[in-house]
């Protein structure tokens, strides 16, 4: 999924005529609203808090080199999640990046007898980055980004299915295998 | 066994196990989801990368314009 760069063109253009927004005014509202999102996005794509620091600052610099061609607000996340996939993927196809990351074979979890009906239990709150953290890095790339993407409120099932370039009834199928995935590999955390 | 009877035993085991659960403090998630999202709401962005961001657009806006940005304009 994360393989193929998809267009970072802005749905819009008339928000930022010239995109001159210095830190404290328009942007900084932009950066306030979304910065979070971005930040935990890549943050669960990377591993890596540092890296993932790095690739917020970045996305942020490129959406506003970019703002003066973007239209309007209501696809500004989508748009601002795009750059980051984008840039995530990037990071991603280093030397690095190729041979330490260990691709998680997608028949364990098609085989798997786990139970995603039953609750995600945990003892400790505090856990919770951990094992978070440990159970999307068990997963397939695909499944990963689509439970992050799904789990934020704003975006809809079809700017889901933009992102990740497929269609919305694909994106429907293949989160309840993602969702069955995280359960069985949320387990094994504990 | 009547199953009326197994239904509320079960649903009275649930009960026991939730209430447990909060004695303890621990958390259960329905979804997948619900536990990105409270994990999300618990994550803290470096202040540095707001500060690194204010320095780097500080630069971009002082960059001179390039000669045939100019001639374009």
């Amino acid at each position: 999924m994360l393989e193929t760069p998809v267009d970072e063109t802005p749905p819009d253009s008339s928000m930022a005529p010239g995109g001159q927004f210095p830190l404290g005014s328009d942007f900084a509202v932009l950066y306030e609203k979304h910065h979070r999102q971005v930040f935990y996005l890549a943050l669960r794509i990377l591993g890596d808090p540092g890296q993932a620091e790095d690739a917020t600052h970045d996305v942020f610099i490129k959406a506003y080199r970019k703002i003066g061609e973007f239209r309007g607000d209501a696809d500004l996340r989508t748009w601002l999640y795009r750059i980051t996939l984008n840039h995530c993927s990037n990071l991603r196809q280093t030397w690095h990046a190729r041979n330490v990351h260990v691709q998680a074979d997608d028949t364990v979890f098609e085989l798997a007898v786990g139970n995603s009906e039953n609750p995600l239990r945990m003892l400790e709150i505090s856990e919770l980055g951990e094992r978070i953290h440990k159970t999307l890095g068990a997963l397939p790339d695909e499944y990963r980004i689509l439970l992050l993407l799904v789990a934020d409120e704003e975006l809809s099932y079809d700017a889901v299915a933009e992102l990740t370039k497929q269609s919305t009834d694909a994106v429907r199928g293949k989160l309840h295998r993602a969702r069955k995935a995280f359960a069985v590999a949320f387990q094994k955390t504990a | 066994m009547n199953p009326g009877s197994q239904r509320l035993r079960t649903n009275t085991g649930q009960q026991q196990v939730h209430q447990a659960l909060q004695e303890s403090g621990a958390v259960e998630f329905a979804t997948p989801e619900e536990a990105i999202r409270t994990d999300l709401a618990r994550t803290m962005v470096p202040p540095t990368v707001r500060e690194r961001l204010a320095e780097s657009l500080a630069a971009e806006s002082a960059k001179p314009v390039s000669w045939w940005r100019r001639l374009f304009s």
